[in-house]
C-alpha cells in the first residue's frame, strides 16, 4: 500500500470513529439527567461536527411518553361580539398530504410560549394575505385541547375518556389585519 | 498489506473490505423516491415555510433557528420565487438519483438542498426528515452511481453484447455501510432508553394513547378499539425491537455463544422492522419516519443478504428443492430485438431464475428443448421450466415469465384479463414477423 493509500484510509477511520462517538454521545436522551454531566462535557467535542453537517438528533419519538395532549387549531375572525371561524386547522379540515407539516408548525409555534407569540402574529398576517381579508379584520389564533387520560395500568377501551372528551380552549395569538 | 501486523489487517479489513453496492444503490433509489413523495406535498407550501414571504421572514428566522454552525444556502437565497425554484431544482435531482442519471452529482447537490430547506425551517421537521438527512450524508459519500444507474446499464448491454454474460455487481468500501448501520443502532437503542424513563411504556398503555391521538390515527376511535387491548403486548415488544439491535454490536464469536450469527441476527432484526414500521404507516400518520427507516434498511444490505431472500423465494417456488436457474429462455441471438428482450429479462430476473439459451447452439437445444424444432423455435420466444418439462411461448411466455420478475408482479394480474390474450397474442405476432428488421449488429446504445 502506498503512503497516498494509508493516509487515506487513515483519515477514514479516524472520521469514521469521531463520526461514531458524535452521532452516539448527541443522541443520549437528553430526558435522562444522570447522562447530561457526560453530554455536556462532550458536546464542545461533537456539536460543530453535527450541526455543521446537519447530523443533530434526538430519538424522542413517543417518548418518554407518548404525546397525550389532543389538540385542534382554528383561525378565527371578529364578528361584532363574537369569533367566527376563518379557517379549521384540524387533520380533518387539511389535505392529507399537508396535515403533517402544518400541524407540526402549529404545534411548535403553541409549544415556544411567548418567545413564539411574533410568529403565531406572522401566521395570521400570512392568513391575512392569503384569504385576502380586509384592512382592520381582527384574527385570532384559537387552540382546543384536551389530554388524553394516562391510566397506571391498561384499561378497558370506555375508560380512556377519549369518546366525549372535554375540550378546553384558549386564544395563543391575535392579530389586525393590515 | 501481506507484511501488515495482524490488528492492522484486521483495521483494514473492518473498514475497507469490498462489499456488493447493490444496498447502497436501493438505498439511493429509495430516498430519492421518499424525498420526491413528500417533497410533493409540501411543494404547494414551499414559500410559506422557506422563503422571506413565509412564516419566518429574516426578521423572526433567529426565534426558531440557531445562529452557529448552520450552513444553509436559503441564507443568501430569500426571494419567494427563487426558493421555490431552488425547490424544484431539488426534485430535478431526486429524479436524477432515482433513474441513476449522473447519481453521484445529484445525489450530492439533493442533499446539499435538503439540508438546506431543513436548516431554513426546522419547525416543520420531524423524525423522517432526520433519518432523511443522516441517509443522504452517508450517500454523498459512497460512490452509488456504480449501482442501478444508466452508467451501469450501459456497461451492462455492452459486455451482453459481447458476452452475453451480465457483469458482477460493483463493490464499495464497507465502512459507510457500517456508520449506517451505527445510525440505526443509535436510533433504535436512544429512543428505547427514552422511552424506558417514562411511564407509560413500562406500564404497557403507550400504544393505546398513541393509537386514541386523533392527529396520528388514521382511523376513527372505534376502529382502534379492536387493536387497543394488545398495547400491552405491543408497548414491550416495541422496546424488545428497540434494544435487540444493541445485539449487531456484538462480535461474532459472542454471539455465536447464544446460538446467533450476524447474517441471521440482520434478517430477523430487518423483518421484525418491516412489521413494525409498516404497522406504523398502516395506523399512524407520523409523516416521512416509516418510510426513511425502512429505506435505510435497505443500504444495510450485503450479497448474503440478497441471497437469502432469493434462496427463500426459490425454495419455496421450487418446494424446498436447491434453488438453481430453473426457467430456459430459448431466444434468437441474431435478431437485434429478441436480444435487448433477453437482456431486459436479464436486467429484471432479481430471483435469478431465468436461464438465457441461444437456440442456435444446437448442442444446448438439443439437451433443453429436443422436442421442439429448429423452424418452430424461430417463429416465437420459448421458455421451458426445466423441473417440470412445462413449455410456453409468444405472449403466454411473456405473462408467465412476469410472475417470475419482482418488478413486473403487481402488472402480471392485469395480463389474464378479458380480451387482454388476445391483444397481447396480436401484438406479439405483429412484432415477431418484424423482428428480423433489428440486427444483432444494431447492438449499442
Amino acid at each position: 500500500m502506498n503512503f497516498f493509500l494509508i493516509l487515506q484510509r487513515t483519515i477514514i477511520i479516524l472520521f469514521c470513529l469521531y463520526h461514531v462517538m458524535a452521532v452516539g454521545l448527541f443522541s443520549m436522551p437528553t430526558d435522562d439527567k444522570r447522562m447530561e454531566p457526560l453530554r455536556q462535557a462532550v458536546l464542545p467535542y461533537i456539536r460543530p461536527y453535527l450541526l455543521t453537517t446537519s447530523q443533530w438528533q434526538q430519538w424522542n419519538l413517543f417518548a418518554p411518553d407518548p404525546l397525550r395532549r389532543v389538540t385542534e387549531f382554528a383561525i378565527e375572525k371578529r364578528q361584532g361580539n363574537a369569533w367566527v371561524l376563518s379557517k379549521s386547522l384540524t387533520p380533518k379540515t387539511l389535505p392529507w398530504w399537508r396535515d403533517t407539516d402544518e400541524l407540526k408548525l402549529l404545534r411548535r409555534l403553541e409549544d415556544g410560549g411567548d418567545a413564539f407569540a411574533p410568529l403565531r402574529r406572522r401566521y395570521l398576517e400570512m392568513h391575512c394575505h392569503e384569504e385576502n381579508l380586509r384592512r382592520g379584520t381582527w384574527l385570532r389564533l384559537a387552540v382546543r385541547w384536551f389530554a388524553i387520560q394516562k391510566p397506571p395500568f391498561p384499561v378497558p377501551t370506555q375508560q380512556w375518556g377519549v369518546a366525549a372528551p372535554a375540550w378546553n380552549t384558549k386564544s395563543i395569538g391575535e392579530f389586525t389585519c393590515p | 498489506m501481506t507484511l501488515q501486523p495482524h490488528p492492522l489487517r484486521a483495521l483494514n479489513s473492518f473498514f475497507f473490505s469490498p462489499v456488493s453496492v447493490s444496498g447502497f444503490a436501493l438505498m439511493r433509489m429509495g430516498w430519492a423516491a421518499v424525498v420526491l413523495w413528500y417533497g410533493f406535498g409540501e411543494l404547494m407550501d414551499v414559500m410559506r415555510y422557506f422563503s422571506d414571504a413565509g412564516i419566518l421572514p429574516a426578521a423572526l428566522e433567529h426565534l426558531a433557528v440557531r445562529e452557529e454552525f448552520r450552513f444553509t444556502l436559503l441564507d443568501v437565497v430569500r426571494d419567494p420565487g427563487d426558493v421555490l425554484a431552488l425547490y424544484l431544482l431539488l426534485m430535478a435531482a431526486t429524479v436524477c438519483i432515482l433513474v441513476g442519471f449522473f447519481p453521484r452529482i445529484a445525489t450530492v447537490v439533493a442533499v446539499l438542498l435538503l439540508f438546506s430547506f431543513h436548516e431554513r425551517n426546522p419547525l416543520v421537521l420531524g423524525g423522517g426528515e432526520t433519518v432523511l438527512r443522516h441517509v443522504g450524508l452517508l450517500l454523498m459519500f459512497a460512490p452509488v452511481g456504480r449501482g442501478f444507474s444508466l452508467r451501469r446499464l450501459r456497461m451492462q448491454w455492452k459486455q451482453w453484447c459481447m458476452k452475453k454474460t451480465l457483469p458482477p455487481p460493483r463493490t464499495i468500501h464497507v465502512w459507510p455501510q457500517r456508520l449506517l448501520l451505527w445510525q440505526l443502532i443509535v436510533i433504535y437503542v436512544a429512543s428505547g432508553w427514552d422511552k424506558l424513563l417514562g411511564d407509560m411504556w413500562l406500564s404497557g398503555t403507550a400504544v393505546q394513547a398513541t393509537l386514541y391521538h386523533s392527529h396520528f390515527a388514521r382511523f376513527p376511535v372505534w376502529m382502534m378499539d379492536v387493536l387497543a387491548p394488545l398495547s400491552p403486548v405491543f408497548s414491550y415488544a416495541t422496546l424488545l425491537f428497540e434494544f435487540l439491535w444493541l445485539l449487531m454490536l456484538l462480535p461474532s464469536s459472542l454471539l455465536a455463544c447464544i446460538g446467533l450469527r450476524h447474517g441471521v441476527l440482520k434478517r430477523t432484526l430487518l423483518v421484525l422492522g418491516i412489521f413494525f414500521h409498516g404497522g406504523i404507516f398502516l395506523l399512524l400518520d407520523v409523516g416521512s419516519f416509516s418510510a426513511a427507516m425502512l429505506v435505510a434498511y435497505l443500504g444495510i444490505l450485503t450479497d448474503a443478504d440478497f441471497h437469502a431472500v432469493r434462496g427463500f423465494f426459490n425454495a419455496r417456488w421450487l418446494g424446498g428443492k436447491k434453488p438453481s436457474r430453473q426457467i430456459a429462455v430459448l431466444y434468437d441471438t441474431y435478431c437485434g430485438l429478441c436480444t435487448r428482450a433477453m437482456f431486459t429479462l436479464l436486467i429484471l430476473d432479481h430471483l435469478h431464475r431465468l436461464k438465457p439459451v441461444d437456440f442456435h447452439d444446437e448442442e444446448l437445444r438439443k439437451k433443453i428443448v429436443p422436442d421442439i424444432t429448429y423452424k418452430e423455435l424461430d417463429k416465437a420466444i420459448h421458455i421451458r421450466f426445466i423441473r417440470t418439462g412445462k413449455t410456453l411461448k409468444g405472449f403466454e411466455a411473456f405473462r408467465t415469465l412476469s410472475w417470475h420478475l419482482p418488478v413486473l408482479i403487481p402488472v402480471a394480474p392485469f395480463l389474464y384479463l378479458p380480451g387482454i390474450s388476445r391483444l397481447g397474442r396480436r401484438v406479439y405476432k405483429r412484432v415477431a414477423a418484424r423482428r428480423k428488421k433489428c440486427k444483432h449488429e444494431s447492438c449499442s446504445l
